[in-house]
């Protein structure tokens, strides 16, 4: 089995070596991604890295040829929908595809996907969590996988991995909600997930031109912090309501971050123990601090799945 | 638990939905090279998704074959143009004789180049030695790392141009690269300066000036400077027919939004080392990146000149045209 989880910044993969007939460990490696903003540019960063990472995969030539892989959650677009229970699958997917072309400016270059979500309430309305994300982006990776005779079996996006890493590792309590934050380059929250039983909400930010949510229309670099965060929190947002929340990161050297975090309901959150219990290795140069640490939340996440 | 899995097909997933293998579109890229280390389930899973592709491009070809069969013109047409395209053959030859013969692959669409690489044939027109030019001596990877660092290096002075540059010139033959160009202020001009002074290993400027065009309005940057030679160390390169090679530089082409033109090649005979033209128009910036797609994989081609005009602008964005000769070597 290999793994690849991808950021903004970074390609982090892993592979699982077998010793003997019931001995395999793993090891998890990474490889910087240098992009500039715009997409065109990641997608081809993203091309040749992921070129250099399956030629290594190859090299070892595994007998298992599956591949499961995460994307950056801030390159898909992600949206609770409800909808009224009691209609055909084929109704289903016609509402779902509307509201989706009503709420995105073009939708002819997205894959989107709607899932099912449990309600919590016995409502007469069904919730939908509809994923969208760039069909480029997910054509250049499956393409690059199957070039090489690997066969992709599993794409998420990395915050979710994220999330079924934090689920296995903390027993959730009755009724609490939790929030899994991802904070990506320069201390900016990314990618906010809230989930109690099932997920509550999604929240991706934008600082750029502050398009998706007004209240963040901030230039001030000061406010990108974990303070910035708990204000938030603060201020009783019903999207941000929860009890605790726990920090990852995709740029380690994110110093200011790791201060910022420390009491019994802020923490960063460890891959370590479900990767060591899963005879993972990872180089020790990554084993600096709980923060460095963190960025393999999402391949942990990834390696649970299996 | 919800179990995402974005490789599973588009709209609404089954409650239970969690792997659907191999029901993806790998329309995007070219079909993958058989290889002996892969498994047999491997290559049926492989084999599938090749045959969808060739049934497509079948279809393709049906479609285009009745189109091609719905625009008959009278044979007297035909003639009269034969006979003007002979005219102007034999004269061209006559004044031009050291000048290769272009044959032209007929893929009638990019998108056929792309998805299928099957080019349907190549004109069989008489072959003449084309070779003269290619230093025997020198290495074959040698000058594909050479030539490989002048398009790096060309790409380097083109990203410092503004968007609204006006190309007068731009090429760069013989290790000479001169441009002339309009530019609106003075520090792209200056830009441009500094980073050719400041390759000293790359560059030796002959000539740089910049002045005020005559209506004083814009500046006028005029350049000629010889591209260096380096100590090279001979590098490995990856072996491309011809098939592929115009499939590569389709797609990367057309990856990046770029208007391409079917690969020209100067003749059949793949054993011997041959000529062709790479033209393309788009935006400078997928022009930039264009370049350096090309140089960043090292192919059995190597890029001997070079000329950039600036095209007809599009809705507020200019255009910018490229023309490439390349040398394409034969396989080791």
């Amino acid at each position: 089995m290999q793994w690849i989880s991808i950021s903004d910044n970074s390609i982090i993969y892993g592979l699982c070596e077998k010793k003997s007939y019931n001995d395999a460990i793993s090891r998890i490696f990474k490889k910087n991604l240098v992009v500039t903003a715009d997409s065109l540019s990641f997608s081809l960063e993203l091309k040749k890295q992921l070129k250099s990472v399956l030629a290594f995969f190859k090299h070892d030539n595994p007998a298992d040829r599956a591949i499961a892989i995460s994307i950056p959650a801030n390159k898909s677009r992600i949206f609770l929908n409800k909808i009224d229970s009691g209609l055909a699958n084929n109704e289903i997917n016609d509402v779902l595809n509307w509201k989706i072309k009503n709420s995105l400016p073009n939708t002819e270059n997205l894959f989107t996907q709607h899932y099912f979500i449990e309600n919590e309430d016995n409502s007469e309305e069904s919730r939908y969590l509809s994923i969208s994300i760039p069909d480029d982006l997910r054509k250049v990776i499956v393409a690059s996988v199957v070039k090489f005779y690997f066969e992709p079996v599993l794409m998420d996006l990395g915050i979710f991995s994220a999330y079924k890493l934090l689920s296995k590792s903390f027993p959730l309590q009755a009724y609490e909600k939790w929030g899994v934050w991802n904070i990506g380059k320069e201390n900016q929250p990314q990618n906010l997930l809230v989930f109690g039983d099932g997920i509550m909400s999604f929240i991706s930010f934008a600082f750029n031109n502050a398009s998706d949510i007004t209240v963040l229309q901030n230039t001030d670099p000061e406010k990108y912090d974990l303070q910035f965060i708990k204000d938030l929190i603060n201020q009783n947002y019903s999207a941000l309501n929860f009890d605790k929340f726990f920090v990852y990161t995709s740029s380690p050297n994110n110093i200011f971050v790791q201060n910022q975090v420390d009491s019994a309901n802020q923490m960063i959150l460890n891959p370590l123990p479900i990767l060591s219990q899963q005879k993972v290795h990872i180089e020790q140069k990554f084993l600096t601090d709980k923060l460095g640490v963190s960025q393999f939340s999402e391949i942990a996440g990834l390696i649970t799945r299996f | 638990m919800l179990r995402i899995n974005l490789l599973n097909n588009k709209g609404l997933q089954d409650e239970d939905s969690f792997i659907d293998l191999l029901k993806i579109d790998s329309s995007a890229e070219q079909p993958p090279i058989i290889s002996s280390e892969v498994s047999k389930e491997n290559k049926q899973k492989f084999d599938e998704i090749k045959k969808n592709l060739d049934e497509k491009s079948s279809s393709k070809q049906k479609r285009k074959k009745k189109k091609k069969k719905k625009n008959v013109k009278p044979k007297s047409v035909f003639f009269v143009a034969f006979i003007l395209a002979l005219a102007t053959a034999i004269l061209y030859l006559y004044f031009f004789t050291d000048v290769p013969e272009i044959i032209i692959e007929k893929m009638s669409n990019i998108k056929a180049a792309v998805n299928e690489t099957k080019s349907d044939s190549i004109s069989n027109i008489t072959e003449n030695e084309i070779v003269n030019e290619i230093n025997v001596g020198q290495s074959i990877a040698d000058q594909i790392f050479q030539q490989s660092k002048d398009l790096s290096l060309i790409s380097g002075v083109l990203e410092l141009l503004p968007e609204n540059v006006q190309i007068i010139d731009f090429n760069l033959k013989n290790d000479n690269l001169s441009i002339i160009c309009i530019v609106q202020d003075i520090i792209s001009g200056e830009n441009i300066k500094f980073f050719i002074y400041n390759h000293n290993n790359s560059f030796k400027p002959e000539l740089f000036y910049i002045e005020k065009t005559e209506d004083a309005k814009n500046y006028q940057i005029t350049s000629l400077t010889k591209i260096l030679k380096n100590n090279i160390n001979p590098n490995e390169y990856k072996y491309l027919n011809d098939k592929q090679l115009s499939g590569f530089i389709a797609s990367t082409g057309e990856n990046l939004g770029l208007e391409i033109e079917p690969l020209t090649i100067s003749k059949r005979d793949q054993t011997v080392a041959r000529q062709g033209f790479v033209y393309v128009s788009g935006s400078k910036i997928n022009i930039i990146n264009f370049c350096r797609e090309l140089v960043s994989q090292k192919i059995n081609v190597s890029y001997n000149d070079l000329e950039i005009k600036s095209g007809e602008a599009t809705s507020g964005s200019s255009i910018i045209e490229l023309k490439i000769g390349i040398t394409i070597f034969p396989q080791k």
